[in-house]
C-alpha cells in the first residue's frame, strides 16, 4: 500500500461512518415523526369523541388559541417576563451559590457553623417561602426573583462544596512545598477543579428556575406564563393552558441545550470530560 | 492519650453553635423588629410547631402531605424505572420515547396541576398526580444511564453464557444500574417534596402547602415558619432514612459502601 493509498483510505473512513451515522439520525427522526403523528391523532379523536372541550380541547383548538395569543402580543409578553424573572434570579443564584460554595470550602468553621442552615434550607421547597416573602417584599418583580435566587443558590453552591473536596492532593501539597500563598492555591487549584461541578450545579438550578417561576406566578402575577396557566384556569379556556405548557417545554429544553452547547464553546478548558 | 480531641468534636460543636448563633440572631432580630407579621417571634413558631403534631386539625394536613407524597413518589419511580428501561435497552422505543421525555422533562411538572385538576379531580389526586411527574424523570434518567454503563464484557459473557435478553436485562443490566437507580430515587425526594408543596398552595384545600399559604390570608406568620421548619426537617430526614436503606438494604449495590 503506496504512502497515498494509506491516506485515501484514511479519509475515507469517516466518510462511511458519517453516512452510517446519518442513517441512523434519520431512522431516528422517522419514527419519532410517526409516533408523533400517532400521538396527536389519538389526542385529536378522544377530543373529539369525548366532546367536551372545557375537559380535553383539541389539536386545532389549541393551535389556535396559540395563534390569537400570538397574534396580540400576550404569548411574547408573558414568555419574556417569565424568562426575565428566571434569568435575573439565576444570574444573582449562581454568583452567590459559587461563592458561598467557595467559602464553604475554604474554611472548616465557616462549614461547621453554616452547616445546620444549609441542610435545612436544602430540603424547604422555594414555594413554602412564598408566603412569607410576599409578607416581606410585597406582590412585586423582588419577590419573585428571591425565590429563583433561593431555588438556585443551594444547589450551585454544593455542587461548588464538592468540587473542591475533588483537588489532588498531591497538586496541593506540591503548591504548598514550592511555597505558594493561599490565594496562589486558591486560585491555581481549588477554583479551576471546582468550576465544572459549579457548571453542573447551574444546570439543575437552571431547571429549578424554571419549576419555580411558574409557581411563583400562579400564586400572583398578572405577566408570564404561569399566570397564563392560572388566568387559563379561570376562564376556563383549557387551550391557553396548553398553550403555556408547550411554551415552557419547548423554552425549558431550548435553555437546556443552550446552557451546554455554551458551557463546551466558551469554558471548554475547564470541563475535564471534553479534553 | 486525649479522648476527646478537638478534631473529634469539630463536626459536632461547630453545628450546634451554628444552629444557637442562628437562632439568637433571629430572637434579637425579631424582637428589634417588633412586628410579629414580619417576623414571628421565637416563642410563637414555637407555639405553632407544638400544635402541628398536637392539634388534630393540624396534624391531618401534616399526615395529607406525607401521604401524597409518598403515593406520588413510589408511583411516579415505578414508571419512571419502567420507561428508563424501554428507553436504555435501545431499539425502537429510545426513537420514539427519548424525544418526549426530553420535551417533557422541560415541562415545570407545577404546570399541570390545572389540567390534572379538571382531568383527576382538585386536592388529593391532582397533587398525587404533579409529585409522580416530577418524580419520572429523576429516575428515568439515571436508569437510562445507569443502563448504558453496563459493562460490554458483562453482557457478552452472559449471551454467550446463553442467557436471552429478558435475563440479561434482570440479572446483569438492572444490578449494574442499581446505584444509578438509587441516585436517581434519591434526587427525586426532593422533587417530590417540592412539586407536591407547590402543588397544595395552587389547587388543594389540605396539606402542609396549603397551611403555609392560608396563613398568609390568617396573617399567622408564625404558622408559616413553624410549616417551615417541619417541611425542612421532614426532608432532611427522608433524606437520612435512604442513606440508611442504601447502607443497609441495597449495600451490594453501592460501590463505596464497600
Amino acid at each position: 500500500m503506496t504512502a497515498t493509498e494509506a491516506i485515501a483510505r484514511q479519509q475515507a473512513l469517516p466518510e462511511t461512518v458519517r453516512r452510517v451515522r446519518l442513517r441512523k439520525a434519520l431512522t431516528g427522526t422517522v419514527r419519532f415523526l410517526i409516533s408523533l403523528a400517532v400521538l396527536i391523532g389519538i389526542w385529536w379523536v378522544f377530543a373529539v369523541v369525548r366532546n367536551v372541550p372545557l375537559l380535553m380541547p383539541s389539536p386545532p383548538e389549541v393551535m389556535h388559541a396559540f395563534g390569537t395569543l400570538l397574534g396580540s402580543g400576550a404569548l411574547v409578553e408573558d414568555t419574556l417576563a417569565s424568562l426575565g424573572r428566571i434569568l435575573s434570579g439565576l444570574a444573582i443564584g449562581a454568583v452567590g451559590g459559587v461563592l458561598l460554595g467557595l467559602l464553604l470550602g475554604s474554611s472548616r468553621i465557616v462549614r461547621g457553623l453554616l452547616t445546620p442552615l444549609v441542610t435545612l434550607f436544602r430540603f424547604v421547597p422555594p414555594l413554602a417561602w412564598y408566603a412569607p416573602v410576599l409578607a416581606w417584599l410585597g406582590t412585586g418583580e423582588e419577590s419573585k426573583i428571591v425565590l429563583i435566587v433561593y431555588t438556585s443558590i443551594f444547589v450551585v453552591a454544593i455542587n461548588t462544596l464538592s468540587g473542591m473536596g475533588e483537588t489532588p492532593v498531591n497538586a496541593r501539597r506540591m503548591l504548598r512545598m514550592s511555597g505558594s500563598s493561599w490565594a496562589q492555591r486558591f486560585f491555581l487549584l481549588d477554583l479551576p477543579h471546582a468550576l465544572p461541578y459549579a457548571i453542573t450545579g447551574i444546570r439543575i438550578a437552571l431547571g429549578n428556575a424554571f419549576m419555580t417561576v411558574v409557581t411563583a406566578e400562579m400564586l400572583g402575577s398578572k405577566v408570564g406564563l404561569g399566570a397564563l396557566i392560572t388566568n387559563g384556569m379561570t376562564t376556563l379556556s383549557l387551550p391557553k393552558v396548553f398553550v403555556a405548557i408547550l411554551v415552557l417545554g419547548v423554552l425549558g429544553l431550548i435553555a437546556d441545550r443552550l446552557f451546554v452547547w455554551a458551557t463546551n464553546r466558551f469554558l471548554r478548558r475547564f470541563l475535564p470530560w471534553t479534553r | 492519650m486525649r479522648v476527646l480531641s478537638w478534631t473529634r468534636l469539630e463536626p459536632v460543636v461547630l453545628p450546634i453553635i451554628g444552629a444557637l448563633l442562628v437562632i439568637g440572631l433571629y430572637g434579637l432580630l425579631a424582637s428589634s423588629v417588633a412586628n410579629p407579621l414580619v417576623l414571628p417571634p421565637l416563642g410563637q413558631i414555637g407555639d405553632r410547631l407544638v400544635a402541628i403534631f398536637v392539634d388534630p386539625t393540624i396534624s391531618v394536613q401534616f399526615l395529607d402531605t406525607l401521604m401524597r407524597i409518598a403515593v406520588g413518589y413510589v408511583g411516579g419511580g415505578l414508571i419512571g424505572v419502567v420507561i428508563g428501561i424501554a428507553v436504555g435497552s435501545g431499539g425502537w422505543a429510545r426513537d420514539v420515547v427519548s424525544p418526549y421525555l426530553s420535551f417533557f422533562r422541560s415541562v415545570a411538572p407545577i404546570a399541570w396541576v390545572i389540567p390534572a385538576a379538571i382531568w383527576f379531580g382538585v386536592g388529593t389526586p391532582a397533587t398525587i398526580f404533579v409529585a409522580g411527574y416530577a418524580v419520572v424523570f429523576p429516575v428515568a434518567i439515571n436508569t437510562i444511564a445507569g443502563l448504558a454503563s453496563t459493562p460490554v464484557n458483562r453482557m457478552r459473557m452472559a449471551a454467550s453464557a446463553g442467557a436471552g435478553r429478558l435475563a440479561r436485562l434482570v440479572r446483569i443490566q438492572l444490578p449494574s444500574a442499581a446505584p444509578y437507580l438509587l441516585t436517581g430515587f434519591r434526587q427525586a425526594i426532593a422533587y417530590a417534596f417540592m412539586t407536591t408543596v407547590g402543588a397544595e398552595m395552587v389547587a388543594a384545600t389540605s396539606g402542609l402547602g396549603f397551611l403555609i399559604y392560608d396563613a398568609r390570608v390568617l396573617f399567622d406568620t408564625g404558622l408559616m415558619f413553624a410549616g417551615i421548619l417541619v417541611l425542612g426537617a421532614l426532608g432532611y430526614l427522608a433524606d437520612l432514612g435512604f442513606l440508611g436503606l442504601r447502607r443497609t438494604v441495597f449495600r451490594r449495590f453501592v460501590g463505596d459502601a464497600r
